[in-house]
């Protein structure tokens, strides 16, 4: 766990968003939904971005993996994935690294299954794209079936094997693509290995079953298989056990937190309960209406969180085993985006507002050592001079 | 203690699906089995359970929204059940409900006003105009509204602050007694707070007995006195929340507490897991609906259903081996050790 943290620290970002701006064009107006976004994920970090309905936090998803709706415009910013700006790419080469790098999982898996195709069919799908792997794999599977064979096989048959398995060694760089029957049993096979690796019981009935047969629990389930099945660089996972009961929701968390050290990826967790991200992320960035407006490291987040509209979030859900006569909340509700406040989007609700507040919108500012703040409040850590 | 001002006796509702060829053989949709518990007068009474436990049904089936298969409620000692035409409308004046979605629940037509003063006088609590535009205005500012707010229509009003007109309109009738049915789920946690503690002032205030039926054990814990957990339609456990949430008895009230995500990551915890998913209501399980899920379960909960029994006093389980497992107390609840064992 500690090397693990090290680790990350010095490790490189894998994406970066920078300042980000989106509004969406309506015929009630221009809903500034995302009023300068910035949060950087490290390689192998789990982040959690948390905040409550119409902050901006799935805004920002659809940003990151280029499937924002039509009448969503990026007025300026960055999204930096490996350095690259994703903005800037074109549809095709998106479409590309939405295929090979990047994975998301949404909240309702029902509405992206297809009604009509067997889990299996939608499954292999996902791995007939990528050709090299699949006639890799091909390859590596009539290895070990000649090998298997070669333990048994007489001496002269062995021989004649053996030089088999060194001739198709000798290919494995480029393997040839395998025959139509071979490549049905080999896809089956990387689907079953894929779902067996998402704990789901029975992977061959599954294969075989239409989505509405399935559970809540367990199309989500194929929902993360069909999204790590390439091994993304980054997985963003928005919202996904808002719709699942809290003994299945503790099971996907589980699931998450598996994935997560077997294969090392960066996850990106967008959720409205802070319950969630507590449990499984490193570092947690909150929003409110369109910004971040604090970033932290998990425990010091909670255990000190700086931002009042954090404070008030934290207070205002109810502890169990601490007896409350009241819970204490935020007054009033989330602003309309189309007439944001001006200054600081959350003054007209926070306890602390002054004057300043209503005028200039405070910049995110490093307080201490990783520990991001906006709010006239807090000042940088260093002062220059 | 109070006198029980409802009290639920067998409850059950069977909702008869058609199958087969012209719909003729039967299958039944067991929603809600012998459920039985009582409300005490001026407490909240807690039904807690995952989606298909028969939370709602019951609460719907207590206000006779829906028609129970069997079973009774009674109401300040009268058979609800058995009521019809006036006695009926008559007793529903004192039962109000507040459903979980305000944006379903206030007809987009009417003005706050005009849904209040509707209420009032079909239940028959004002006597004329005068007196309900006094009772309106009162009204709405109990909910921490203002006046203003009476002309509107709801869709100028955001998600919290339609919960609130409809916990006005509830109220417009002088209830005893309010079923909420899962009324901050839509609603985001600042708000929610700001219902939560809204209705515990109004019980406070008023004398109100609630009926809180909810899927979030916080929010559950918060609000109680008393719980029950429910489960494919059979009450599992039920007692005092303390006892609930600190030393559950129930391999499932335990298993669904430690399944709570908690707000900070000092208790990270090793958690026991339920494995596999709610079974279908269609084929309940035999014997104990939980057996398949258990990790206690022997050949007995597979064959014999165990019924709900007074195991402690006040402490009601439905599990063969209440006393004797060893469950161990919920840390998250007690705050004491570092991890939970198992």
């Amino acid at each position: 766990m500690q090397s693990q943290q090290e680790e990350s620290k010095t490790s490189k970002p894998v994406l970066e968003v920078k300042d980000l701006r989106v509004v969406f064009h309506t015929y009630a107006g221009t809903v500034k939904a995302l009023e300068g976004v910035n949060l950087t994920l490290l390689e192998g970090e789990t982040v959690g971005l948390v905040g409550e309905s119409g902050c901006g936090k799935s805004v920002t998803a659809a940003a990151i993996v280029g499937l924002l709706p039509e009448n969503a415009e990026v007025v300026s910013g960055e999204i930096l994935f490996r350095g690259e700006d994703l903005l800037k790419k074109s549809s095709d080469e998106k479409r590309i690294l939405r295929s090979r790098k990047l994975a998301i999982v949404f909240q309702d898996p029902m509405t992206f299954l297809n009604p009509v195709l067997t889990v299996g069919e939608q499954l292999t799908e996902v791995f007939e794209l990528d050709k090299r792997r699949l006639a890799r794999a091909a390859l590596e599977r009539r290895i070990d079936r000649l090998r298997n064979a070669a333990q048994k096989a007489g001496e002269a048959e062995r021989v004649k094997m053996e030089n088999e398995i060194e001739r198709l060694e000798r290919v494995a760089d480029d393997p040839p693509m395998p025959g139509r029957r071979e490549k049905r049993s080999v896809l089956k096979a990387m689907a079953k290995e894929v779902l067996t690796k998402m704990r789901l019981p029975d992977p061959e009935r599954i294969l075989k079953e239409y989505p509405h047969e399935l559970s809540g629990g367990m199309r989500q389930r194929v929902m993360i298989a069909m999204a790590i099945a390439r091994n993304p660089e980054l997985l963003i996972a928005d919202e996904i056990t808002t719709a699942l009961d809290v003994t299945i929701q503790a099971q996907i968390l589980e699931l998450l937190r598996i994935l997560k050290q077997e294969l090392n990826s960066t996850i990106l967790i967008i959720t409205h309960d802070l319950g969630v991200v507590a449990d499984i992320c490193d570092r947690v960035a909150v929003m409110y209406a369109g910004a971040v407006v604090e970033v932290a490291e998990s425990r010091e987040l909670y255990g000190r969180p700086l931002h009042p509209y954090t404070q008030g979030l934290l207070r205002a859900i109810p502890r169990l085993g601490i007896a409350q006569s009241k819970l204490e909340s935020i007054a009033g509700s989330v602003p309309d985006l189309i007439y944001p406040p001006s200054g600081c989007r959350f003054h007209p609700r926070c306890p602390y507002a002054w004057e300043l507040c209503s005028r200039v919108k405070p910049k995110l500012v490093e307080t201490s050592e990783g520990h991001f703040v906006a709010c006239h409040l807090y000042k940088e850590k260093e002062a220059h001079g | 203690m109070g006198e029980p001002l409802l009290k639920v006796v067998n409850l059950r509702k069977w909702f008869q699906i058609p199958s087969g060829i012209f719909g003729r053989s039967r299958n039944y949709v067991k929603a809600v089995n012998d459920v039985s518990f009582e409300v005490k007068r001026g407490e909240t009474f807690g039904l807690v359970g995952e989606s298909g436990s028969g939370k709602t049904t019951i609460g719907r089936c207590i206000l006779r929204l829906i028609e129970p298969t069997s079973g009774q409620i009674f109401f300040q000692g009268v058979d609800v059940t058995k009521l019809r035409g006036s006695e009926l409308k008559a007793c529903r004046r004192k039962m109000q409900i507040i459903f979980q979605d305000p944006y379903a629940s206030l007809d987009p037509r009417q003005t706050i006003k005009s849904a209040l003063i509707e209420a009032m006088r079909s239940s028959g609590v004002v006597r004329d105009s005068g007196e309900a535009m006094n009772r309106a205005r009162e009204l709405i500012r109990k909910v921490g509204l203002n006046e203003d707010h009476l002309y509107r229509f709801p869709h100028e009003f955001s998600g919290g602050q339609r919960q609130r007109i409809a916990i006005a309109r509830a109220l417009a009738t002088e209830p005893e007694f309010l079923v909420l049915d899962e009324p901050t789920s839509f609603l985001d946690v600042s708000v929610q707070a700001q219902i939560l503690n809204l209705l515990k002032n109004l019980q406070r205030e008023m004398g109100l007995t609630f009926l809180f039926i909810s899927h979030n054990l916080s929010v559950i814990a918060h609000m109680s006195n008393r719980v029950g957990v429910l489960y494919l339609g059979k009450l599992m456990e039920l007692a005092r929340t303390e006892e609930v949430y600190s030393a559950p008895r129930h391999p499932y009230t335990h298993a669904l507490i430690q399944a709570i995500p908690i707000a900070d990551p000092n208790l990270r915890r090793r958690r026991q897991l339920l494995t596999g998913e709610v079974p279908s209501l269609l084929e309940l399980p035999s014997g104990c609906v939980f057996h398949d899920r258990c990790p206690y379960a022997t050949q007995r909960c597979r064959s014999e259903e165990p019924g709900l029994v007074e195991r402690w006093s006040d402490h009601l389980v439905a599990c063969h081996y209440a006393a004797e497992l060893d469950l161990g107390r919920i840390v998250s609840y007690s705050k004491t050790a570092p991890e939970t064992k198992g």
